[in-house]
Formats: structure tokens, C-alpha cells, sequence
């Protein structure tokens, strides 16, 4: 059984006057001490994706279907408690923005205080305080003291996102989930931060979904790679054979398009713009950007097939191929 | 203990001084825009306060008196050295001196503010948390609506039908004065009657007091309450969906903590500013409420100097009210500072 | 690129202009209070505007007495009841709304002009002369709550309409010149003003072309919110009898009038207080509704 399983998850944005079907159908797994690996290119709904494993997505976000299973217990359906021991305990997250992922008229103090707290780590103040003092410790900031006593707005970008991971950490014994940790911090300090993030998962044994656009890293510290456009998980290989023989389409296009450092021009970039979620293309959401659509990716959603041990393709080019030319496009598995 | 005395220094220092500064400078302009429209308007200050019948030997003893018959500037100079002996003239309608006029009915307005600070926190913010909980519900409606109701009705206009409802069709609250006959009694200790009846030890004429204190307070408060309800609520509402929360829950914080403490503590910083305002502009409208309410305050006071064209008093209660103004604007400022650690670092990069 | 000549350009200036207002309208239109409060408003003024011609009694908004009808309680031929002195209250309180329409209109006729040209050339010439001036005047104006301010100029003037309007013109204007002050301390830093500089604008067409334009969303919300406390401070100059006198139809005035016979005679003050209730909500949603389409710019 699998640590974490995320089952055809289906998830709504709704505002005053529209509804956004951003999450469609989107699965993935991550099992013990695994690193695993989400990229995609912004609004593609990675973001959504983790924020609905803890459920903690925004008030207009509904979650529309599909299952969410923790050591096989769906937390879409447990009860508040459990979820709750699940977040204190179990998973951790750290966010994008560091800025805006502390309250600015709370000092760390009190943020890391409360985590520690609920996390049954420790059960006194001091106890709590000398705990803090070491997670801030061991994501190497200087002067943890310090930096207890500040506000937000006080610390530079790097160490709020320092504090933030030490907080993911201290909530943290099985599951850590980065949702871009570095995309917003300046580019010198982006590296440190990553290399921080993936000696931490490794010392305390935890597993991790990180998801960067820096695919380099990406390659670098993950075991498997979900690949996500649109809402949905279009391909899922093991890193190093998914970054060296990409097999969908937007893969394709996605790994070119990163810039290279030997190559002479600069990445281009795919053609188009991802789609509207409020009405979003049927059949293949990739369709009206992919070089090798074909009739069948105007009607139907291409299936997730498994093209070889542990490597799986959502495009109708493969499910064909699988079929042996079926003329009809169905992509039926019999 | 030291910690927070220290702090309070900083903050007395950084927030109160400089704004008091600045205020009194603009307090004094303001003494020399009124002081000089009062001398320099057509017409004759004596005849207009006591009619043009008044024999002309009584009225230049009375132009004697303010100092009428002397070059403008020497008038301003002998009326800013009174001030600085806090003396403020005097009264052509008591004939007493104005400061001692206004030390006798300043504490009945100041009950007044200070209940109608306390009646907008109690009502404010339990009327904004409740409807940032559950935007869009019943409650949230019906406190919608309410703040509607509330911006347009002016102050006097609710002090008019709590009268009606209150005090004449239901009999429930009386609707003038502060305190009932019986109770005329009391020793005035603090001048506030709630106080001073409590001091006393006589409990009935504490709820008498505290009864007659009811209808002027709440038609003084009620439209800026509901309103100030309402920037709560939008407040709560933009904060509700920051990372932070979200951050907050994904540890697993109950979410009880997470509204009364993460969400609640940057809400009120929005409302803090709208209710200081709201106070120190309560000492305007407390003029009309203290009429219709028949209330012995300050601004009553300063209405009738005003109808009756008492010079001196006007001026008087003018820079009174001027200087509540500061000290209740002060107060908000030390507040918010206390309250936004933001606050604190603004002012240092703005000196 | 083909260079286009003036008669196009400004044809399309045009069409861009009733297009940006088609979108106002849209988004004004979202807000139903708003749109509520607009037709409300319309209506008030035209029949302040027709006043003698759609009340039923129009000689009672001035001196009239007929003690054979005082103190009526609402029927129909008095929609609001009769006044101590046998008038009608309904028509003396559409005979109300024009002197509170006017007090509005003529306010904030003079001061949202002059505030926002004193707030732009303080703001644009922030930190010199002109600006400690002007800033140093409105601290003064802005230093005590505007009511007792008004109250203060009315009592050491006669009591009357016109003494009433100047007292509030002169301590309302220092409150616009200070939120354009602000906006345009702002904004002067921006590029476009820069170019505009380095293009030989003159000063005054920076102000109006380039800066003005940006503002006055909030400029015109701020105007219509304001309208109602305009009324409201009217009327209680002269509730408290420094403004408007009896026997002028003055919704402040009534309410003191007729105040003095509570509780007996209850529904004659009903009359101009819902004059002013309604007058002060339209206002009110309307400058709402301003805001929402404004916001979205």
C-alpha cells in the first residue's frame, strides 16, 4: 500500500459568476522515502493538486470527485480529527511565497510555537521554544534566537522561506510537499534552498512531491516524475528515463523549451496559451496546442496507458499504438 | 513588566509626541482663523448676543470687557496668554469664566464618548465576526441591511426614533436628562455619573445613571457601529483566503485558533483607523444628540454659545473639541500601534 | 503603419469613449442597490426641479396658515399629515429636497473643483512653499470634526441658507485637497509623468492631461458619497437653527419645528426624516455603485 494515493481527483474553482474545472481527473501516487517529482507549466494546477491533498485549498475551491487515500484511508471522507492529526503530524507543506505564508502581525515566534505545539512534539513553552530554536537551527539560519523575535517583513525572502520549511519539517514525519519552493527567491539563493530541501527529506527518511519549475533540480533530486498540463497527469516516468526519452507531446515540448546552457538560443517556449478553465477544450485539453493532434484528441480523453514497467502516457498517440491501429480512435482496453 | 514598559515609552514617544506637535500647531492656526472671523464679521458681536436694545453704556462695558475696543492683534495677544493660564474668557451667557464652564460640563460628554467607544467595540466586532464567518448567510444579510439602515440615518435622526420607540411608546428607557430627580443628589466625584454613582455606594442610582446614559449612546454609535461591522467583515473576508491561513491549517491548527487569532488580529487593524475617526467625530455629532437627549454636556453647552452668539465660549468649545479631537486621533494612533508591528517600523522610515 | 489623419482619430477617440461608457454602465448596472438608487435619485430631482407643478399643495411650502387643518394625521388627501400651522408636510418635504439638491450641487460645485486643483499643484510641488501652504491650511480646516467646524463659522454669522452653504464649503474642501494631494504625490513619480516632462508638456496640461484623469474615479465616487453627508450637515446646521429659518421648507429645519411636539403629534417629523433617509441612501448607493465600476478599472 502506497503512502499517499491521489485517485482521478476532479476540483472546482468557483467565483461569483463562473465556475473553474481546473483539477480533471488527476492521479498519482507517492510511497515510502520516495521523491517524486510535478512539473508543468504555471496554472496547470499543481498547486490545486497538493492544496487538495490537505485540504486545504482556498474557500472558493470545491473538490468535484475522486479520492484522496492515506494509507488507504480517503481523507476526502475521514473526519475532521483524522485530517487533522494527518496535517499536524504526518504531511508538511511548504509554499511558494514565502511572504504571504506568514501572518505579518505574528512574530515566527508565535507561528512556530502553535506548529510545534500541535504537532506533539514538545509540551511545554520552553520546551516548544528550545525545539524552534533547533528547526530553525537545521535550516541553517544564523542567530535562530533572532529570528524568533521577528515579524515577517523583517527577513529577507531566503530566510522566510527557511522558516517556512522548518515549519513544514516540525508537521513532517512521513510526507513533505513543495509547491515551488524556490520560484519566488532570488536567483543566487535558489539553489542553496533546493539542495537545503533535499539533504532535510533525506536525513529525516521523508518523502517528498516537489514541484519546481527548475527541471534541472528536478532531475536531480527525484526518483519518479509526474509531468501535469491543464489539470491533468499527462505522463509519469522514472526521472531519468522520463528526461531522456520524453514521450508525450507537451513532455516533449516542455523539457525543450527550458532553456540549456550549452545550447546557443534560449528556450521557446510552447506555442499558445493553456486553456480557459471556465470552458475548457474537450477531448484532450492539450489538443489545440499539440503538433500530432489527431481527430480523436478533439472528442475523446486519451486514457492513461502503461507504456512499459512504471512509465505511463495520457495520449491517444500511445493508447493507438497499444491498440495496434484500432481505425476508430476508441482507445478501448477491451 | 519592563518589556512592555519600554515599549510604551517608544510608543509615547514615537506616535504621541510628534502628532501632538503637529496638532497643536494646527489648533493654533485654527484659534487664529476663528478668532479673527469673530472680530472681523460685520456686525456688532454685543448687539448680536443681546439685542439691539441694549443701552450703549452697558454695551461698551461689555466691549471693555472682551477687549472689543483694542487693534485686533493685541486682542489675539491677550487671548492666547489667557489660554496658556487656561483661562478662556469670558462667558457672555453665565458670565462666568468659559474654562469654568467647560470644566463643569465636559465630564457629562465625556461619559457620553467613552460609552460610545465601549458600544461600538461590543457591537462592532461581534457583529463583524460573525458575519465574516459565514459571508453570504442569514446573519450576514440581516447585518448588511442594518449598516444600510445605519449609514442614513444621521445621528439626531436615530436619537428621534429611540426617543419615540424607546421612551415614549414603550416606555422602557427615559428618554432626557442623565439621572432622575430622586437621585440629584449625588457628590460629584469624577463628574461622570455612572462613576460617581457607583463610588457612592448607591446601587439604583447606579442603574438610574446607567439607564438615562442608554438612548444618547446608542443613537450616537449605532450607524457607525454597524458600519464599522461591515469593514470588519470585508476585512475577515479578504484575509480568509490568504496563504497564511491556508499555511496555518496545513499544520493542523484547529480552526477556531486560526479565525480568532490569524485571521482576526489583521482584520482589526482596517477597522481600528474608521473607529478612531468615528469616535473623535462622535464629539461633533454629540452637539445634536445632547440637545434632543437634553443631555448637560459640553456640546450643549457650546450649541447654546452658539445660538446665542456667546464669542468667547464659541472659540472656547471649539478648541476644546479640537483637543479631544487629538487626544482621541492619539490614542487610535497608539493603539494601532500596539496592535500592527507594521505601524511601529512605517513611522521610523517616514522621520 | 499608415499615419491617420485627425477627423479619424478623433472619430475613434470617440468611439472608445462611448464604449468606455457602455462598460461603466455594464458594471454600474451589476450593483442593483446602485441601480435603485440611481433611478430614486432621478427621480427626486425632477420632481424638486417641478416642484410647484407636482405637489399637491404648493403654497404651503412657504408662509401659509389654515389652524383649521393643523395637526392631521396621514390620510390621502396629507400623504404625511399636516403641520402645527395646517400645512401639508408631503409637499413642504419635496420643497425640501430642492434646497437640499441645491446645497449639494452648490458645495460640492465649488469645493470639488478648487479641493482638487489645490490637492494637484500641492502634490505635484510637494515639498516646496506651495506645498507646506497649502498642506498647512487644510491641517488647520482638518483639525477639528467638519460639523462643530460649520457650526462655528454659522453661529458668528447670521442664520440664514446662504451663510449656511458657505460655512460648509469653507471646511469642506480641505478634505478633497487632501486625497488628491496624496494621489497625486503618488502618481507624480510615474513614468508617463517623466515623459510627459521630457516631451515639454507645460505644467497645467501635465496636471489636467495626465495626471487629473487617473483620479477622478475615486474623485467622482468620494463626490457622490460625500453628497449625502452635505445633506446630513446641512441638515443639522439647521436643526440646531444656524441655517435655513422657519418658515423655509429646509428638511433640518421641519425636523426642529416639529420635533418639539413629540410624542403627541409623531408623524409629522416621519415627513423630513424619510426626506432625508432616502435622499441620504440613493447617495449612498449610487456612490457604491461608483466604486464597483470604478474598482474594476
Amino acid at each position: 500500500m502506497q503512502l499517499l494515493e491521489v485517485r482521478n481527483l476532479h476540483v472546482n474553482y468557483r467565483s461569483y459568476w463562473y465556475t473553474y474545472y481546473v483539477l480533471d481527473g488527476a492521479s498519482l501516487y507517492v510511497d515510502r522515502k520516495e521523491k517524486v517529482g510535478l512539473i508543468g507549466e504555471s496554472g496547470a494546477g499543481k498547486t490545486t493538486l497538493l492544496k487538495a491533498v490537505l485540504q486545504i485549498l482556498p474557500p472558493q475551491g470545491r473538490v468535484a470527485g475522486g479520492e484522496v487515500l492515506w494509507k488507504g484511508v480517503n481523507l476526502l471522507k475521514a473526519d475532521r480529527s483524522y485530517l487533522n492529526e494527518i496535517r499536524r503530524k504526518e504531511v508538511g507543506m511548504v509554499f511558494q511565497d514565502p511572504l504571504g505564508a506568514l501572518d505579518p502581525v505574528f512574530k515566527v515566534k508565535d507561528h512556530m510555537l502553535d506548529v510545534l505545539r500541535y504537532s506533539g512534539r514538545c509540551s511545554d513553552r520552553r520546551e516548544c521554544l528550545s525545539l524552534a530554536e533547533e528547526y530553525l537551527r537545521s535550516v541553517l539560519l544564523p542567530d535562530p534566537k533572532r529570528v524568533l523575535e521577528s515579524y515577517p517583513f523583517q527577513l529577507s525572502g531566503g530566510m522566510r522561506q527557511r522558516v517556512v520549511i522548518a515549519m513544514a519539517l516540525a508537521s513532517a514525519r512521513s510526507l513533505l510537499l513543495a509547491d515551488e519552493p524556490t520560484t519566488n527567491l532570488d536567483v543566487t539563493i535558489q539553489d542553496q534552498i533546493l539542495r537545503l530541501i533535499d539533504r532535510l527529506v533525506e536525513e529525516r527518511e521523508l518523502s517528498m512531491v516537489l514541484v519546481s519549475h527548475a527541471l534541472g533540480m528536478v532531475a536531480k533530486m527525484t526518483h519518479r516524475v509526474y509531468v501535469m498540463y491543464a489539470g491533468t497527469i499527462v505522463e509519469e516516468a522514472p526521472t531519468r528515463e522520463l528526461f531522456k526519452e520524453p514521450l508525450h507531446p507537451y513532455t516533449t515540448l516542455l523539457i525543450e523549451s527550458a532553456p540549456k546552457l550549452a545550447s546557443r538560443r534560449l528556450g521557446e517556449g510552447i506555442k499558445g496559451n493553456p486553456p480557459d478553465y471556465r470552458c475548457p477544450p474537450p477531448g484532450c485539453r492539450f489538443h489545440t496546442r499539440c503538433p500530432y493532434a489527431m481527430d480523436v484528441c478533439k472528442k475523446l480523453k486519451p486514457p492513461k496507458v502503461e507504456v512499459s514497467q512504471g512509465r505511463h502516457v495520457a495520449c491517444h498517440i500511445y493508447s493507438k499504438k497499444l491498440e495496434g491501429g484500432r481505425s476508430d480512435g476508441s482507445g478501448n482496453r477491451g | 513588566m519592563r518589556k512592555v514598559k519600554t515599549f510604551l515609552k517608544s510608543a509615547f514617544r514615537n506616535v504621541f509626541v510628534r502628532r501632538a506637535l503637529r496638532s497643536l500647531l494646527s489648533l493654533l492656526g485654527l484659534s487664529l482663523v476663528i478668532f479673527t472671523l469673530a472680530r472681523v464679521l460685520p456686525g456688532d458681536p454685543i448687539k448680536a448676543a443681546f439685542g439691539p436694545d441694549i443701552p450703549e453704556e452697558v454695551a461698551q462695558r461689555y466691549r471693555e470687557m472682551l477687549n472689543l475696543d483694542k487693534p485686533l492683534y493685541l486682542q489675539y495677544f491677550y487671548w492666547l496668554t489667557d489660554v496658556f493660564k487656561l483661562r478662556l474668557g469670558r462667558s457672555l451667557v453665565t458670565f462666568r469664566d468659559v474654562s469654568a464652564d467647560i470644566a463643569d460640563f465636559f465630564p457629562a460628554t465625556l461619559e457620553l464618548l467613552i460609552a460610545s467607544a465601549v458600544f461600538r467595540i461590543i457591537v462592532a466586532f461581534p457583529l463583524g465576526v460573525l458575519s465574516g464567518r459565514k459571508p453570504g448567510a442569514t446573519m450576514d444579510n440581516v447585518i448588511r441591511v442594518l449598516a444600510y439602515i445605519g449609514i442614513c440615518i444621521p445621528t439626531f435622526g436615530w436619537a428621534i426614533i429611540l426617543q419615540l420607540v424607546f421612551a415614549y411608546w414603550l416606555g422602557w428607557l427615559p428618554a432626557i436628562g442623565r439621572i432622575s430627580e430622586e437621585f440629584r443628589v449625588i457628590s460629584r466625584v469624577t463628574g461622570l455619573m455612572t462613576i460617581d454613582t457607583l463610588i457612592s455606594g448607591n446601587f439604583p442610582a447606579f442603574v438610574d445613571a446607567l439607564r438615562h446614559l442608554i438612548i444618547p449612546t446608542v443613537a450616537l454609535s449605532i450607524g457607525g457601529a454597524v458600519q464599522e461591522a461591515r469593514i470588519l467583515r470585508a476585512s475577515i473576508i479578504e484575509n480568509i483566503g490568504r496563504d497564511y491561513v491556508l499555511n496555518m491549517r496545513s499544520h493542523g491548527i484547529p480552526e477556531r485558533l486560526i479565525y480568532f487569532k490569524y485571521v482576526l488580529k489583521p482584520s482589526s487593524i482596517a477597522v481600528i483607523p474608521v473607529m478612531g475617526l468615528d469616535i473623535a467625530s462622535s464629539v461633533a455629532n454629540a452637539f445634536l444628540v445632547e440637545a434632543i437627549c437634553n443631555w448637560p454636556g459640553m456640546s450643549r453647552y457650546g450649541m447654546i454659545a452658539m445660538l446665542r452668539k456667546d464669542l468667547n465660549a464659541i472659540v472656547g468649545v471649539v478648541l476644546v473639541v479640537g483637543l479631544v479631537y487629538i487626544v482621541i486621533n492619539t490614542i487610535m494612533d497608539v493603539v494601532l500601534y500596539v496592535v500592527d508591528p507594521r505601524a511601529r517600523f512605517r513611522e521610523r522610515e517616514e522621520s | 503603419m499608415r499615419s491617420m489623419d485627425y477627423v479619424t482619430l478623433a472619430r475613434m477617440e470617440r468611439r472608445v469613449r462611448i464604449e468606455s461608457l457602455r462598460r461603466a454602465w455594464f458594471r454600474f448596472s451589476r450593483n442593483k442597490p446602485a441601480v435603485v438608487g440611481f433611478f430614486v435619485l432621478a427621480a427626486i430631482v425632477i420632481t424638486a426641479l417641478l416642484a410647484e407643478y407636482v405637489t399637491p399643495y404648493p403654497s404651503h411650502a412657504g408662509l401659509y396658515i389654515n389652524f383649521k387643518e393643523k395637526f392631521q394625521p396621514p390620510s390621502f388627501k396629507h400623504l404625511f399629515g399636516t403641520d402645527m400651522y395646517g400645512r401639508d408636510v408631503f409637499t413642504r418635504v419635496i420643497f425640501g429636497f430642492r434646497y437640499a439638491l441645491m446645497m449639494v450641487g452648490v458645495v460640492l460645485g465649488i469645493v470639488v473643483p478648487a479641493g482638487t486643483i489645490l490637492g494637484l499643484v500641492a502634490g505635484y510641488y510637494k515639498g516646496t512653499i506651495i506645498d507646506h501652504l497649502i498642506g498647512g491650511l487644510s491641517e488647520i480646516f482638518v483639525a477639528v470634526p467638519p460639523l462643530v467646524l460649520a457650526l462655528a463659522i454659522c453661529s458668528l454669522l447670521e442664520p440664514n441658507v446662504i451663510n449656511a452653504l458657505l460655512a460648509i464649503t469653507l471646511m469642506w474642501w480641505p478634505w478633497y485637497t487632501r486625497m488628491v494631494y496624496s494621489m497625486t504625490s503618488s502618481l507624480r513619480n510615474e513614468p508617463y509623468v517623466w515623459e510627459a516632462k521630457a516631451l515639454g508638456m507645460r505644467t497645467y496640461q501635465i496636471l489636467f492631461k495626465e495626471l487629473l484623469p487617473n483620479m477622478l474615479g475615486p474623485i467622482l465616487t468620494k463626490a457622490t458619497l460625500d453628497a449625502s453627508w452635505v445633506i446630513i450637515i446641512g441638515a443639522s446646521i439647521s436643526f440646531v437653527g444656524l441655517g435655513a429659518q422657519p418658515p423655509t421648507p429646509d428638511l433640518g429645519t421641519m425636523l426642529a419645528e416639529y420635533c418639539r411636539y413629540l410624542p403627541s403629534y409623531w408623524w409629522m417629523t416621519l415627513g423630513p426624516l424619510l426626506g432625508i433617509i432616502v435622499l441620504v441612501l440613493s447617495f449612498n448607493l449610487v456612490g457604491d455603485g461608483l466604486r464597483d465600476v470604478f474598482a474594476g478599472e
